[in-house]
């Protein structure tokens, strides 16, 4: 038989043509002009996007930066080389395919996939990240150990999302991952990510030798991997699967938790041979990464497979497991000193550096605006139609958030809420599980209990999500990202967590009206599920998860139909939180009214509850919600104030001081030309101010408000 | 041929017309000449000095010599200034830390081989001592004469012809040493200490052989 060797003398064919890379060309020749002869470069194109420049390349193909003229936005184009004939183009189209379906925060996202014009190349076109690699990132500071955790923590719920999907990274390494400047992070590059077919092997073609096709685990091409973070398995049987990306994962936290990788050589002969003897060296003594992560660490580098983690998800579960006990350490503290929030307060200012009265306040805040989103029974999922406004969870993070001498303060906050906010959740669990066509319902109950508190036994038992799901919900809860139908479900467990009748009849209708609402099986549930008895799901005690049960409850209800708030800040608490008593419309007005009084004697936050009380009544009421679209604006929440203002407006858009306050609203954020669509709104109704703000806006903008 | 001539004259007259057309033409025979010996920047970079000596030196071409072989002579020194500036910072063949996929130090291709044959044929060209590879580049693939290798190369044309030969023994040599090498493909790495101790010697012989 023909040895590639004799070919050789059959020198012609054997060497073919010099390979040719026709888009870098007419790159280059585009630049050398400009340079070379002082020429306006002619544009370069890829299906509809413009190239720029050539970012870099790797094994598989070239990175370009460009930009699509229809989106008005740059992205980055992988050209993918493989093709040798259309079954390699169409392997990598469906690669391509593969990864345009993962739509997930922390992976890159996919924007186009197809074939360049010469019919052999496929292109890849991605979000164009502004950030700096992981590699970068760490080296720009001294990075504090949560931090980086935080950072791998993102990284690793990407890997996670490819893992359900069916596909694998197999190059996981720093310079893979982006840490963008908005503060997410991504994961990148899945250029090497093939679907892993346990089964099938994929296009195997007659020149393989007879050894690659017995091999089931691996898919067939060229091995690549940076030596450095390549698995043992990967290295000596070319096995990769989810379990080598969490080795991978494994070596850059180690790198970048303590400045240097477990397994070091100075080549790549030195550095594989390293990998196999898979012995990592004991951290630095000057480290400050607490043991528990460092086991962590060594555990995902176990030689063996089956030693690591079972999955990305268990992993990124031990990585943050100091969240979970640290909530517990203080509730059990604030237990066995009959914890009312007062006395938490108390203790934990007795070792800590004194909180501003502001810092209390801006706590006492959002803790209220917890309470109200938990009222609309915003939970987890916001409202369909304002997916960006606050919910419960989201203020709880908040409050978990807070840097400073009030952090310990607002944590104990954030444990009470969650613990309470759960414990709603499963009993709202509860009593539709018994019911009948309840148990689907219950179910994202559960599931939404554990967002606040994954530690739920009895919660986990009956949810029908995955570790891997519910993780996804978290994420999603956390950055609101979730998808319309998502928002619809949620709305529906709304809906049967309202306690009173009316409203959740009106509710119920309002959702199954909508155009995009649920399926009609779902709706029929729904509604049957409606008619009968509310559910006695109000929060009036406070949470018995724990050991003991808590002693003096938290202040509580107030007579609803007393519309005046304390004036301390604790009470801002209760209104909201009272007993089920519907404000019927006169008392509306009556709540506004006091709110405004509430407001100009300077208690805003009060103000603030009351009008919530009164939209809880009466969605629309205009009054209400200029009102509060006032009090947001006055704290610069200008966001907010856009929210209410807008609605203000849709409830009456004759009424040209709203147009104004919305107008005003939109200036703060730089948003000029939706300001000038209100402003000129309102000088066509006739408002004094608006001649003036227009003028105000042209000396911004440089525009001229005369059409 | 002609053509070509009267096109570089016209570019160093100044006239920027011929300067474009010319680059046109022989863009993809310099920056390719790059690619496959370099990485991406430089191959851009290395190309672009390359057409800026051609038009800023008033050499004359010799007869029989087109433009092209020119052009590829001054790549070629290009080229070599550009090891000699590598081998200066003493940098390592091989970064554990990048991809196996593409770098290998200096010599790193930014080219992407399409399918496995044209892979082995540019790994195998890339066993050779650098004037050897040259020679069957230009030869096979840019169909040089033997006087325009001559010239490219700086040596004799009886040289060129003695040199093709050898050239062609040591590509059958590095096919068959590749061929028995366990290659970079996954599903062929049954014994790791052979292929790292053929991975050794490919990093360590390709400073010893050069030029």
């Amino acid at each position: 038989m023909p040895t590639p060797a004799d070919a050789v003398d059959d020198d012609r064919d054997w060497l073919g043509d010099r390979p040719r890379d026709p888009v870098a060309e007419q790159l280059v020749l585009q630049r050398l002009e400009s340079k070379l002869l002082e020429r306006r470069p002619v544009a370069v194109m890829i299906s509809r996007y413009l190239l720029l420049g050539k970012i870099g390349s790797g094994g598989l193909g070239s990175v370009y930066e460009a930009y699509d003229p229809q989106l008005d936005r740059k992205l980055a184009i992988k050209v993918l080389h493989d093709g040798k004939d259309a079954d390699g183009t169409a392997r990598l189209l469906r690669e391509g395919q593969a990864l345009a379906r993962l739509a997930h925060p922390n992976v890159v996202a996919v924007h186009d996939v197809g074939v360049v014009e010469d019919g052999q190349s496929v292109f890849i076109a991605m979000e164009r990240v502004d950030g700096l690699t992981l590699a970068d990132w760490l080296a720009a500071q001294p990075r504090r150990w949560p931090d980086v955790r935080d950072v791998m923590v993102q990284a690793g719920r990407g890997l996670l999302a490819a893992h359900e999907a069916g596909l694998v990274h197999r190059d996981f390494k720093p310079a893979n991952v982006l840490v963008g400047a908005d503060g997410r992070v991504r994961v990148l590059d899945f250029g090497l990510a093939r679907a892993v077919q346990t089964a099938e092997i994929e296009s195997a073609s007659t020149d393989a030798p007879p050894a690659a096709i017995g091999s089931s685990i691996t898919a067939t091409g060229t091995l690549m991997g940076t030596p450095a973070y390549m698995a043992p398995e990967q290295i000596v049987r070319g096995e990769v699967g989810p379990r080598a990306d969490q080795f991978g994962f494994c070596v850059a936290l180690h790198e970048a938790l303590y400045g240097a990788r477990p397994f070091l050589g100075d080549d790549v002969v030195q550095t594989l041979l390293a990998v196999r003897r898979c012995e990592p060296p004991p951290p630095p003594a000057s480290s400050r990464v607490p043991a528990w992560l460092h086991r962590v660490v060594l555990r995902g580098l176990a030689k063996d497979p089956a030693a690591r983690f079972a999955g990305m998800a268990e992993l990124l579960d031990a990585m943050m497991q100091d969240q979970r006990s640290r909530r517990r350490q203080r509730l059990g503290g604030a237990i066995a000193l009959l914890a009312t929030a007062a006395l938490a307060v108390a203790v934990t200012l007795a070792l800590r550096p004194e909180p501003t009265a502001e810092e209390l306040e801006r706590v006492d805040r959002i803790a209220a605006e917890a309470r109200a989103a938990a009222a609309h029974r915003w939970f987890v999922y916001p409202p369909i139609d304002d997916p960006d406004a606050s919910t419960a969870y989201r203020k709880v993070r908040e409050l978990e958030s807070q840097d400073g001498a009030v952090d310990a303060i607002a944590e104990d906050r954030a444990a009470e809420l969650r613990d309470e906010f759960a414990a709603t959740l499963v009993r709202l669990g509860d009593e539709y599980w018994a019911r009948e066509g309840g148990a689907a319902f219950a179910s994202d109950y559960y599931a939404a209990a554990l967002v606040f508190d994954p530690d739920l036994e009895h919660a986990r038992q009956r949810t029908t999500l995955s570790p891997g799901e519910l993780h996804a919900l978290t994420d999603k809860a956390d950055d609101a990202s979730f998808s319309p139908a998502e928002l619809v479900a949620g709305e529906s467990l709304a809906v049967l967590a309202e306690d009173d009748p009316d409203r959740r009849r009106a509710r119920t209708d309002a959702l199954l009206e909508r155009p995009d609402g649920p399926a009609p099986s779902t709706g029929a549930r729904l509604q049957a599920l409606v008619e009968r008895e509310p559910p006695v799901a109000t929060t009036r005690e406070p949470p018995v998860a724990r050991a003991a049960p808590l002693e003096p409850t938290p202040p509580t209800a107030i007579a609803p139909e007393v519309p005046v708030a304390r004036s301390d800040g604790d009470a801002l608490e209760s209104p909201v939180h009272a007993s089920p008593t519907t404000a019927r419309r006169e008392d509306v007005d009556a709540l506004v009214a006091a709110a405004k009084r509430e407001s100009d004697a300077g208690r805003a936050d009060a103000a603030e509850a009351l009008l919530h009380r009164a939209l809880r009544a009466d969605r629309d009421h205009a009054a209400a919600l200029a009102a509060l679209a006032h009090l947001y604006f006055e704290a610069a929440q200008y966001h907010a104030a856009i929210r209410f203002a807008a609605r203000a407006v849709a409830a009456a858009p004759k009424q040209s001081s709203y147009r104004i306050l919305l107008g005003d609203a939109h200036f703060r954020v730089l948003a000029y030309d939706d300001a000038r669509v209100q402003y000129e709104r309102a000088l066509a109704l006739g408002h004094r101010s608006a001649a003036k703000r227009l003028e105000l806006l042209d000396e911004r903008t440089g525009g001229s408000s005369a059409r | 041929m002609e053509d070509d001539l009267a096109l570089l004259q016209a570019w160093r007259r100044g006239e920027r017309d011929a300067g474009s057309r010319l680059l046109r033409r022989h863009l993809g025979t310099v920056y390719g000449f790059f690619a496959n010996k370099v990485v991406a920047e430089a191959a851009e970079e290395l190309t672009q000095r390359t057409f800026e000596t051609c038009v800023e030196t008033r050499d004359q071409i010799y007869d029989g010599v087109t433009v092209r072989a020119y052009l590829l002579g001054i790549a070629r020194n290009k080229l070599l200034q550009h090891h000699d500036e590598w081998r200066r910072r003493g940098s390592k063949a091989v970064q554990a830390g990048e991809s196996l996929a593409g770098a290998m130090g200096p010599t790193a291709s930014s080219i992407v081989a399409r399918g496995d044959q044209q892979r082995l044929v540019l790994r195998a060209l890339a066993r050779l001592p650098l004037d050897f590879q040259v020679a069957v580049e230009l030869f096979y693939w840019e169909s040089l004469s033997v006087l325009e290798i001559a010239h490219v190369l700086a040596i004799a044309e009886g040289t060129v012809k003695s040199r093709l030969a050898r050239a062609r023994g040591m590509l059958k040599q590095a096919v068959a040493e590749l061929d028995a090498e366990p290659a970079l493909t996954d599903s062929t790495i049954r014994d790791l200490d052979k292929w790292i101790a053929s991975m050794r010697r490919h990093v360590e012989g390709d400073d010893a052989d050069a030029g």
